[in-house]
């Protein structure tokens, strides 16, 4: 999931600790706590390790760095068929590096690596900006546009060598989702901006290689226990600095951490829950991709409306409805002019009503309301993206028809019959 | 987008003119009846000799504002004199609207007595409304960064080298016109709504800033490849820019925690002490950078067209309008930051993400679709930091104007709102008058900017673009040491430029000389102004 999401998730569930709330807020006498920061920071803290810190400790066996005055996507994919090899023979796992080729201040040299059971493909396409849009007419000439090389072993995009935890995280799976469909074959990946993508490759068992994408990715920085040691340092610091309540500091810390791993967990490729102590990675429970934007803005929206109701609760109480509900049955009595003196509800009954309808106005309707606009609008976007990609396809059987007539009429006015007449 | 549906929005505006100050101008004329007697006083005690001939006029004016008409021409013509104020000063690179506001307050105080009172909100609205649009030219033409340049520099100033500036200001200009509206629209929100938001997030707003500093920080991830045979070679590689960044972090907070506990500049030499430190920050190191670029600017196309339509106004408004309330709700949040939360929050790009297709004939390349959403982001994007724009330095003055029983003194934030704070307080009803000028200043605006770009794309070729940088440069020196302090000014201006250029050159974020601002605003917030200072030994 985004940092975002994974920040105002690590804040929102340190809202739900009253004392926590209530150290936050200044005007109560002495200095205000900054303790919520340290739910924010420790909630994007294992991404900041991996793509800050971790990807720099991968180091590839093989880099693949195109030069952007000379494209040989020929010279990539033999040398990844060499890899493929190597680790198929000698069965000593290896990683791949693919490096971004950057050709001005805001372009990019695109290229994809797609992969068949038993081949890559380096296929380069247009320059892009650095929003991925393609500037048409900037792809390499045919001859140094793609490249091919076949390998002796098959690629394969699902481990059969699976442990205690991947058993666990399986059978959850299935119990949410159903039985696991088929492993499909490798996805192909783009490469353009930033950094490019590492793959690492082993041979297990059956013979095939499995592709592991971004070997260093929810690795080690994705666990629980990395979390707890993490937050250790804490504790004795908030101690010896003398703040009051010194020991919630580590505890909200270790939240926001424990909820960035565990969001994590609903995507594709898990974490490694409990290294050191048990280090693979384990496969996700599959629920969402990482990069949907619904999850993402849902959880988020839900993230700052919870906090700012604990918030409210807890400190400020400037929201009407509890009160309001308080006095509810009084006042909708008198206003039908039955009179007064009927009791007011049970305080804490009064309070929950409000609250949930604060919820159910601020959080429900609004979340109801965005799905449906999407459940509106997804459809719609894909059949205009359909007919765009078939006018695409028109266009380009017109184009190449367009190439094959001219050089057509290149060649038969090079043989020297009459130009009009091959027109005609 | 086609110029009869601009004409259609602007028609929608004037529509929205007529009806607005009709609702809304007896209340006022009642609320303008005591301060008007308030000032009469005030005006019989600062009669001067030299401005003695504008005295009956002014009676006459006096007389003329207790009539709602005479009150609605008064409002109209500072409305008028602020907007044609604010789009002439901001057509030159480099001076902030803050700037030209602080000169007019300072005026304002010397006359204050002569000219009614109802005019002076008007006038300073007007003013700021045509910033908000007409700032896009020499943001776009001329490089000229300011605080908001985050937000919207990057894809303008792409469309700039390819030609199409035109688009790209126009463009902006749209935006701001629908965040014009979206401020209309936001009415009932801001009264029934964001007072609560502003209720409930006060007393937490010094960790919220905090959240937002860290986050901002963290969020800045390594730009470079990370090439190299070791580690070390690969992590220095990849974090260029976050080094940059966070260098940039530290010193503006530390400068701001020095310069905010213990001014080097005595308050009355300087009007505008903090005019220097943002000056060096934003406008120095980008005439800098043009300076030293010294590439002459590519040739600009007009068009009857701008590459956009209203889908896209449709798309741009959520992400525009969170990132503009938390301008206008929090202090010291500019648009480059805000920004950067309502892009990630509201991103919905990978709704339909790149395809790979079969190929058109067997054999040959796999095609990469691109979905449309991708070529609509460069509009989609200027088009929000136009509503984000407005809804910054606008929205944040319109909210002083929203008083409930929860927000007595309103709830505005921002650079004019501290400034006009010694000198006018709301008054109930003014929100409305307020909602009627920035539609008047607004559509004026509109049309400026597309006059204004049509002239500037005319004479661009012609213009020797070392002059258009190094005349401003010396109008801000001037200023910096008229109204900033004199010569310890100046010394502020370079050392803050100094900090400015370190993100220009290391391609991070520019924004992170706010901290400047946010780092001693949330310490003081919480109450740790005291011991901060104490600890820095600078009490």
């Amino acid at each position: 999931m985004k940092g975002l999401t994974h920040f105002v998730s690590g804040v929102c569930a340190a809202s739900f600790i009253p004392q926590v709330v209530k150290m936050s807020a200044s005007g109560e006498g002495g200095a205000a706590s900054f303790i919520l920061l340290l739910a924010g920071a420790y909630g994007v803290l294992p991404d900041t390790m991996d793509f800050k810190l971790g990807q720099f400790f991968s180091i590839a066996e093989t880099e693949l760095d195109p030069d952007p005055k000379n494209l040989d996507p020929q010279h990539m994919a033999d040398e990844f068929a060499r890899v493929i090899n190597e680790v198929g023979d000698s069965g000593k796992p290896q990683r791949v590096q693919f490096f971004t080729s950057q050709v001005g201040a805001n372009r990019w040299q695109q290229y994809n690596v797609i992969f068949e059971p038993k081949a890559i493909v380096i296929q380069f396409n247009e320059v892009v900006s650095t929003s991925q849009i393609p500037f048409p007419g900037t792809a390499p000439a045919p001859e140094r546009r793609m490249g091919r090389a076949e390998f002796k072993y098959e690629l394969k995009s699902r481990s059969l060598e699976h442990d205690w935890l991947n058993d666990c995280v399986r059978w959850m799976r299935r119990k949410l989702k159903g039985p696991d469909a088929p492993p499909g074959p490798v996805k192909p990946s783009t490469v353009d901006i930033f950094g490019g993508p590492q793959f690492g490759f082993r041979r297990e068992s059956d013979g095939k290689i499995y592709f592991d994408w971004l070997p260093w990715h929810r690795t080690w920085s994705h666990s629980w226990v990395l979390g707890f040691l993490l937050t250790l340092p804490v504790y004795p610091i908030t101690y010896f600095l003398g703040l009051d309540n010194w020991w919630l500091y580590g505890l909200v810390a270790f939240l926001g951490f424990f909820f960035h791993v565990f969001e994590d967990m609903t995507g594709h490729i898990g974490g490694a829950l409990f290294w050191p102590l048990h280090k693979p990675r384990s496969e996700g429970l599959e629920l969402f991709k990482a990069s949907d934007p619904r999850t993402n803005f849902s959880i988020m929206y839900t993230a700052i409306i919870l906090t700012l109701w604990n918030l409210d609760r807890f400190t400020t109480h400037v929201i009407a409805f509890p009160r309001w509900f308080a006095n509810f049955p009084a006042n909708l009595v008198y206003r039908f002019g039955f009179g007064q003196g009927w009791p007011q509800l049970p305080a804490l009954v009064a309070e929950w009503l409000g609250h949930a309808l604060t919820l159910t106005l601020f959080l429900v309707i609004p979340m109801v309301i965005y799905f449906k606009f999407i459940a509106w609008l997804k459809p719609r976007v894909v059949a205009k993206e359909n007919e765009r990609m078939q006018l695409t396809v028109e266009n380009l059987k017109f184009r190449a028809g367009y190439a094959a007539a001219e050089s057509a009429v290149a060649l038969e006015a090079a043989d020297g019959d009459d130009l009009e007449d091959v027109l005609d | 987008m086609t110029r009869s549906r601009v004409s259609f929005l602007l028609a929608c505006c004037i529509l929205l003119i007529a009806a607005l100050p009709a609702w809304s101008a007896p209340a006022a004329a009642d609320a303008n009846g005591d301060q008007l007697s308030a000032l009469t006083d005030r005006l019989e005690a600062s009669k001067t000799e030299a401005l003695g001939w504008w005295l009956p006029y002014k009676m006459q004016l006096d007389h003329y504002m207790n009539e709602p008409t005479g009150l609605a021409l008064c409002i109209l013509l500072a409305t008028l004199v602020g907007t044609v104020v604010g789009a002439f000063f901001c057509l030159i690179p480099s001076l902030h609207i803050y700037n030209v506001a602080g000169i007019s307050v300072m005026i304002w105080i010397v006359i204050k007595g002569l000219v009614p009172f109802a005019m002076l909100a008007p006038f300073f609205m007007g003013m700021i409304v045509a910033f908000a649009y007409v700032n896009t030219i020499p943001m776009t033409f001329f490089n000229a960064a300011d605080e908001s340049a985050g937000a919207t520099l990057l894809p303008s100033n792409d469309l700039m080298a390819r030609g199409r500036g035109w688009d790209a200001s126009i463009l902006s200009g749209i935006g701001t016109m629908a965040g014009t509206m979206v401020l209309i629209v936001l009415t009932p929100l801001a009264y029934f709504v964001l007072t609560y938001v502003h209720e409930i997030i006060g007393p937490h707003t010094h960790w919220i800033l905090g959240l937002i500093m860290v986050f901002y920080v963290m969020s800045e991830w390594p730009k470079g490849a990370g090439r190299g045979k070791t580690p070390w070679t690969k992590f220095k590689d990849a974090w260029r820019n976050v080094f940059a960044g966070m260098f940039t972090f530290t010193l503006a907070a530390v400068t701001g925690c020095i310069l905010l506990t213990k001014p080097l500049v005595p308050v009355e030499d300087a009007f505008q002490a903090i005019m220097p430190v943002f000056v060096g920050f934003f406008a120095f190191p980008s005439t800098i950078q043009a300076l030293f670029n010294q590439s002459a600017p590519a040739r600009q196309y007009l068009s009857k067209y701008v590459n956009g339509d209203l889908k896209e106004v449709g798309y741009a408004t959520v992400p525009g309008t969170i990132a503009g309330l938390m301008c206008a709700l929090f202090p010291g949040i500019t648009m480059g930051i805000a920004c950067i939360f309502s892009g990630h929050m509201t991103n919905h790009r990978a709704l339909r993400a790149l395809s790979f297709e079969k190929p058109v004939e067997p054999g040959t390349y796999i095609r990469l679709h691109t979905p449309e959403m991708y070529y609509k982001q460069e509009a989609v994007f200027i088009l929000g930091g136009g509503i984000t724009k407005i809804l910054y330095y606008v929205g944040a003055f319109l909210f002083v104007f929203v008083l409930t029983a929860l927000t007595p003194t309103g709830m505005g934030r921002g650079g004019l709102n501290i400034m006009l704070r010694p000198v006018f307080s709301p008054e109930p009803g003014d929100y409305f008058i307020m909602l009627a000028v920035i539609l008047i200043s607004s559509c004026l605006s509109l049309l400026a900017l597309i006059s204004c770009t049509r002239w500037v794309i005319r004479i661009l070729p012609r213009l020797n673009m070392n002059l258009v940088f190094i005349l401003p440069t010396i109008l801000m020196l001037i200023l910096i040491y008229w109204l900033g302090g004199g010569w310890v000014g100046l010394g502020i201006a370079a050392v803050t430029t100094c900090i400015g250029c370190i993100p220009v050159f290391y391609a991070s974020r520019r924004s992170h000389t706010m901290a400047f601002l946010l780092v001693p605003i949330a310490l003081n917030m919480a109450g740790y102004g005291d011991a901060l200072a104490r600890w820095m030994h600078l009490v």
